[in-house]
């Protein structure tokens, strides 16, 4: 059995490093104890990111043991609310509040997670946000579940938590899987097609995000291009994490980076603005679509 | 000869999978390749994601000439979204269809400059 302290994990660069080290330190272990005593504040990635690590040991044989007496009350609160308890086994059934729900899906059941999104992230009531926004924003999103879906090979699925920022005006979507990766995705594709495929990790998400790229033969490869017009014309921000890869897509460029830590599955970290200002119809097509 | 397609009847609001897509494409290919004029009706139809219109609208590329489309199948009722999504997943689709050589290139040109940096 090892203990691991948990501490507040927000959603900046460092704090992923933080998340991938103690996916590091116990997936491969079959008893492990998480220790909040450190921790008064988890965010939608440390949420998701968690709730997807426990699952996964717990597939593989493993037991996880969360210290629950050891969560400060708002934090309890928060985790019971939406759900984290719940799905982790603990006796602390979720309500309807203001908290986004935690999120599994095993299966790519598309219409579930739009009404996910759109009722229990964006839609509800809570925000004032145009529907033209709101379609575009589900729109976008539902891109990622379906990458993942389609190219992670995720042997648990996808694991997701929103978070919404009303005086910021912002939303937040983390959505996470323990597939492959990306990088190991285009590999596995370049040395299908017999092209060089030694290629460093943040070279491979930034292949990914190239027009005209796609890993699979039929025709597709527009989902994270889509994703990155809409992040630089809402001015938002989206960062992917994927093997020792970071590309960070924001409203004015977009870079790639070798991070110091590994996660083999992929992560996705949404921020979108939520102002009507920031809605991109103008740089959305003016003529009417034909062949 | 004419077809008007309702794709809410079919697809319900969203128009997102691959699966969803194929439905409408199984519909509609047969009869653009008999030379019937067709209109797909969006109307009521809210989500929309990039591997819908591939299954659905372009893959009838593969065997379906870009001008018989242009003249024979018509979209309407597509919200600007919808419309957004679907205007990219075209030229996309006209590249990878019309283009033999155009993925190959992208992918060795790629590549290479992956190298390279």
């Amino acid at each position: 059995m090892v203990t691991i302290f948990i501490p507040r994990i927000n959603d900046d660069p460092r704090d992923f490093n933080i998340l991938f080290n103690i996916w590091n330190e116990c997936h491969d272990r079959q008893h492990i104890e998480l220790d909040f005593s450190r921790c008064d504040f988890l965010k939608q990635n440390a949420v998701a990111f968690l709730g997807g690590m426990i699952t996964h040991i717990k597939s593989n044989g493993g037991t996880v043991s969360l210290k629950t007496d050891t969560l400060i009350p708002a934090l309890q609160a928060n985790l019971e609310q939406n759900g984290f308890l719940f799905a982790m086994g603990e006796d602390a059934s979720p309500w309807d509040g203001n908290s986004v729900p935690y999120r599994e899906d095993r299966e790519p059941d598309m219409r579930k997670i739009s009404r996910y999104l759109q009722e229990k992230w964006i839609g509800k009531g809570w925000l004032n946000i145009h529907p033209n926004l709101i379609e575009a924003i589900v729109s976008n999103v539902l891109e990622i579940y379906s990458n993942a879906f389609t190219h992670g090979f995720s042997p648990n699925g996808v694991y997701s938590c929103g978070q919404k920022f009303p005086t910021l005006e912002v939303v937040k979507i983390t959505a996470i899987d323990f597939g492959i990766g990306i990088p190991q995705s285009v590999r596995t594709y370049l040395h299908a097609i017999g092209r060089p495929d030694a290629i460093p990790d943040d070279k491979t998400l930034q292949m990914a995000f190239l027009e005209g790229f796609s890993t699979r033969p039929e025709l597709g490869g527009m989902g994270l291009k889509l994703l990155k017009e809409f992040i630089h014309a809402n001015k938002g921000q989206l960062d992917i994490y994927s093997h020792s890869g970071h590309a960070i897509i924001d409203g004015n460029s977009e870079r790639y980076e070798i991070i110091d830590a590994f996660f083999r599955g992929t992560v996705v970290n949404i921020t979108i603005n939520i102002d009507q200002k920031f809605y991109y119809l103008s740089t959305e097509s003016s003529r009417q679509a034909s062949f | 000869m004419y077809m008007m397609l309702k794709v809410i009847s079919v697809v319900g609001e969203t128009c997102i999978t691959v699966e969803d897509g194929e439905r409408i494409y199984k519909i509609i290919h047969p009869e653009l390749s008999f030379g019937k004029d067709v209109t797909l009706d969006f109307t009521g139809v809210s989500i929309f994601a990039s591997p819908f219109f591939n299954a659905a609208i372009g893959q009838l590329l593969q065997d379906v000439p870009v001008e018989h489309l242009k003249s024979h199948l018509h979209f309407i009722g597509l919200s600007p979204h919808g419309n957004h999504i679907l205007t990219r997943v075209i030229d996309n689709a006209k590249r990878y269809y019309t283009s033999p050589h155009f993925r190959d290139s992208v992918e060795k040109v790629l590549a290479q400059q992956a190298q390279d940096l």
